[in-house]
């Protein structure tokens, strides 16, 4: 015999930096998942909670400060709210942050949902100094309101039986917001209006009357294309132009009657006077004119430091332990072909070994900027880098992942979400493959150490500044030709700190980590394949050859020779350049087999082959040249376009090329 | 209390000291290492090598000046009397502590990584020495624990920021 | 009636005047930014972002926008 239980769908609202996601995994736990918004670049997570005998459906909606029509995540909240019209909406509120954090509570109000108001860092009002009446502010706003303490779990339970309880019964009592007369009249006409037409059955009455005053774009727009909206929209303008000329701008008046609604409210509820706080004090250091910049430095450092010589064992292992299992398995199966390109040398089963042995290092690096961005101090970062920024073309948010570029550029790539600004976005997707990542920093280690002696350092350190002032460069150029714009506002929200979660850290850390493990794994396996295949397969008799000269991949590094003969180099380098596209760690590895020598000695041979220079230079290409094929997934993946994706390939060869020769010219011009 | 005046600035003085000789010695080992300059070493010897290590790197050394010159406004703004200066002594003890533990990290590291392949039975040559790791016992660890105590003097802000 | 980006740090101001487009005004009144709004300067030393407190929460604005906010002193 079945249970029945009864299903609930719930929507989790609120502003950024409230402590929704905390509640919203207190709630669900491992029942969670985290995808895309159709059609968007929004995170969607959705889970489950257990009450009793009813399972709740919980959908973690984008963190907004309003539910206008200017953003995608508000669009998203909005249309969840209206379109799959939940049972009940949790709305997440800061209440050391009242006053700004209502102003989304009565626009949900008015969009009609029923309303759960989870009052959360009741701890840091308290410690500010604030005294909040909760049961007066339940009464002047007519909606429950349960506060909650989420990193301790406090008041989740009564949250969600609260939420149930709201959830079935079918009397709701929240108020209706009454704006000040005058404007209230022109509402009140309005909704009559639209009462006549079909609207009605799709949206709440007062809602649409309130947003077409308030010139919502995306409601005059809906509005339209239902019978009998243009109607509603011609006498619309003329009651926009009577408010004008009567008395002021209707989108104004509204927001200013619902903050004035609000100050009533909390004076009524809220008492005490917040002091200085540890916060602030923070900030001061932080922001500091003259200390602020090198603060942010110095953690930056640390982070590296951490990440880079934290994960550098576990990297080790892994790469040893797939150099192992290759071995071990070598001439398993009897059959060359396969054999060669499962376990040999530079066969799947190794290469991947070489890619995976990466994780580690990912895995730190997000731990780390986890932490910092749980910690608060992201937002003072991005506020700190911002002018200097801006005058390289660039927000300051974009940072970010130029740092978190430096570990891999896949992640960094999805990181630029955090970035408003599309233009903004797109450019910091753009230039986020010149800056080295990791992988690049193992192949320039082996071979700077190989060619320039005592200089190593000095040559990778200058590829990595070739990358970022490449950045910088492209960056200008972008936005002073085809991405043209003003810079976005900067307009950014300063959280309260707080001691970072080790739990949160670590969960997002697993999250990202293993989604780039899961991508990247098998698109670069299908790669490796590929050019295994063309390894070992004869160029003419297409049978299996363990002699790289005849196969089809020399055959096609030999016929893009000619185009590569002003940067010096042979067939082998193009050849090994393509293995790059692949994954760039198995450069050195593919070079290796192309020389026909062990790993050790590819370098000594090299050396004896070309001089420092045209090294330097073809360091130089592979630094600037195409991303590697997870990146330019990436990118497809975070741009939504083809036409930007092959943008990114092409004009990355080109300016690749270029430099390369113009190392090589330079260099040869100064050193002969 | 009044001791924490004396105190902050021998802890400046200490992280901008060593963040010099590191920035030299970072200097004599990468970019003049044809000059025979000798590199600086300050402190005591133990074990094959000096506590603490001055290694040479120079962008280890120029962030640990900037945490000197952190806890240098710190004292420099107790001096004046204005309040802010405690905001300055908890960012410097957080950042003193960070590299402190950066240091812990980096030699259990090394460890882990001298060490693993006996995890499948290998033999391991050359076993893990403190004079032998590139970073050893540095100013990092030295100066983090010499400043730790500056915890009783901002654990009331400290306490502000834990959750609950 | 000065620019928000001339408020010594310290002080008060009243929001009074928005010289800005639809998007710019819509965006500050979402975070709080109204006339009539109290403004408490933290932070305005240097070039660079400004740091404000405005209903009880602080927010970072570029000295562009800050330009394009008119207060009066209190």
């Amino acid at each position: 015999m079945a249970t029945i239980r009864k299903f609930i769908k719930v929507a989790l609202a609120g502003n950024p930096n409230v402590g929704k996601s905390v509640i919203f995994n207190n709630l669900t736990g491992s029942r969670q998942h985290v995808g895309n918004w159709p059609g968007k670049t929004v995170d969607k997570k959705e889970g489950f909670h257990r009450y009793k005998d009813k399972e709740i459906y919980i959908v973690d909606l984008p963190g907004t400060y309003s539910l206008t029509a200017l953003s995608v995540e508000e669009v998203i909240a909005r249309e969840y709210i209206i379109y799959e019209k939940p049972d009940v909406v949790i709305n997440i509120v800061d209440a050391s942050n009242l006053e700004r954090n209502l102003y989304l509570t009565l626009q949900l109000m008015e969009l009609g949902a029923k309303i759960v108001v989870a009052l959360n860092k009741m701890d840091l009002a308290e410690k500010e100094g604030l005294i909040i009446d909760v049961d007066r502010l339940e009464n002047e706003l007519g909606i429950p309101i349960i506060p909650t303490v989420a990193p301790k779990k406090i008041g989740l339970d009564k949250l969600i039986k609260k939420t149930v309880e709201v959830a079935e019964s079918h009397k709701y009592s929240g108020k209706i917001i009454r704006y000040p007369s005058e404007i209230e009249k022109y509402i009140q006409l309005l909704e009559s209006i639209i009462s006549e037409t079909e609207i009605r059955r799709i949206y709440r009455v007062r809602w649409v009357a309130v947003k077409l005053l308030e010139n919502d774009s995306d409601v005059i727009e809906k509005i339209s294309k239902v019978k009998g909206g243009e109607k509603v929209l011609e006498k619309l303008s003329e009651i926009r132009r009577d408010i004008e000329k009567k008395l002021g701008d209707p989108e104004i008046l509204i927001a200013d009657a619902r903050y004035e609604l609000i100050k009533d409210i909390i004076s009524k509820a809220v008492k005490g006077v917040k002091k200085l706080t540890a916060s602030d004090l923070i900030d001061h250091a932080i922001l500091d004119k003259y200390l602020g910049i090198p603060i942010f430095l110095t953690i930056l450092w640390w982070v590296f430091q951490f990440a880079f010589i934290g994960s550098a064992p576990f990297c080790d292992f892994l790469g040893d332990l797939f150099v192992y299992i290759g071995t071990s398995l070598e001439g398993l199966t009897g059959i060359p072909y396969i054999d060669y390109l499962l376990f040999g040398e530079y066969g799947i089963i190794q290469g991947l070994g070489a890619i995976l042995s990466f994780v580690p290092l990912i895995m730190m690096l997000y731990f780390a900027l986890a932490l910092f961005e749980d910690s608060g101090y992201m937002s003072r970062a991005a506020f700190v880098m911002d002018r200097p920024m801006k005058k390289l073309g660039l927000s300051g948010r974009t940072i970010v992942p130029m740092i978190m570029g430096l570990g891999c550029n896949v992640p960094a790539i999805y990181a630029t979400r955090i970035i408003p600004d599309e233009r903004d976005r797109l450019v910091a997707i753009l230039t986020n493959p010149l800056i080295t990542c990791g992988a690049r920093l193992v192949l320039f280690s082996a071979i700077a150490a190989a060619f320039f002696g005592p200089f190593a350092g000095d040559a990778v350190l200058s590829l990595y500044l070739l990358g970022y002032v490449m950045v910088f460069l492209v960056a200008i150029v972008l936005r002073n030709t085809i991405l043209r714009g003003r810079p976005s506002p900067f307009v950014i929200e300063f959280p309260v700190y707080q001691k970072p979660s080790f739990k949160v850290a670590v969960v997002r850390m697993w999250d990202r980590g293993s989604l780039f493990f899961k991508k990247a794994g098998s698109v670069i396996l299908i790669g490796l394949l590929v050019i295994g295949l063309l390894t070992i397969t004869d160029a003419s008799t297409f049978m299996f050859t363990d002699n790289p000269e005849t196969s089809i991949i020399s055959a096609i590094g030999r016929f893009f020779q000619p185009i590569f003969v002003p940067l010096g180099w042979d067939w082998r380098l193009i050849v090994a350049a393509i293995f790059g596209f692949v994954a760039k760690e198995i450069v050195l590895g593919a070079s290796a087999m192309l020389y026909g020598v062990g790993e050790a000695e590819i370098a000594d041979m090299m050396a004896s082959m070309y001089d420092p220079i045209d090294i330097f230079g073809y360091l130089t290409f592979i630094q600037l040249y195409i991303p590697c094929i997870v990146t330019i997934a990436a990118i497809k993946q975070e741009t939504g376009s083809w036409r930007w994706t092959i943008f990114a390939v092409v004009y990355g060869i080109i300016l690749a090329y270029i430099v390369n020769w113009l190392v090589l010219i330079i260099g040869h011009g100064i050193f002969g | 209390m009044k001791i924490v005046y004396p105190v902050t600035i021998v802890i400046s003085f200490l992280y901008i000291l060593y963040g010099l000789i590191q920035v030299y010695n970072g200097f004599v080992e990468w970019w003049l290492p044809w000059t025979g300059l000798e590199k600086i070493q300050l402190g005591v010897k133990l074990a094959g090598t000096y506590i603490p290590n001055s290694f040479p790197e120079p962008f280890s050394g120029i962030f640990l000046i900037v945490i000197g010159l952190v806890f240098l406004k710190a004292a420099y703004l107790y001096f004046k009397r204005d309040e802010k200066y405690r905001g300055y002594l908890l960012v410097g003890w957080i950042l003193a502590i960070m590299m402190l533990v950066l240091n812990v990290v980096v030699i259990l590291a090394d460890i882990l990584d001298t060490y693993y392949p006996l995890l499948w039975g290998e033999e391991v040559e050359e076993g893990w020495t403190l004079a032998g790791d590139a970073w050893g016992i540095a100013p990092h660890l030295v100066i983090g624990v010499i400043a730790s105590p500056i915890y009783f003097a901002v654990k009331d802000l400290i306490r502000e920021l834990i959750p609950g | 009636m000065t620019p928000l980006g001339y408020l010594p740090e310290c002080r008060s101001g009243v929001i009074i005047y928005i010289r800005g487009g639809r998007g710019l005004v819509r965006r500050l009144m979402d975070m709080g930014l109204t006339l009539g709004t109290l403004i408490h300067m933290i932070k305005s030393s240097g070039p660079g972002p400004i740091l404000i407190e405005v209903r009880g929460s602080r927010i970072a604005l570029g000295r562009g926008i800050a330009m394009k906010i008119f207060v009066k002193e209190v």
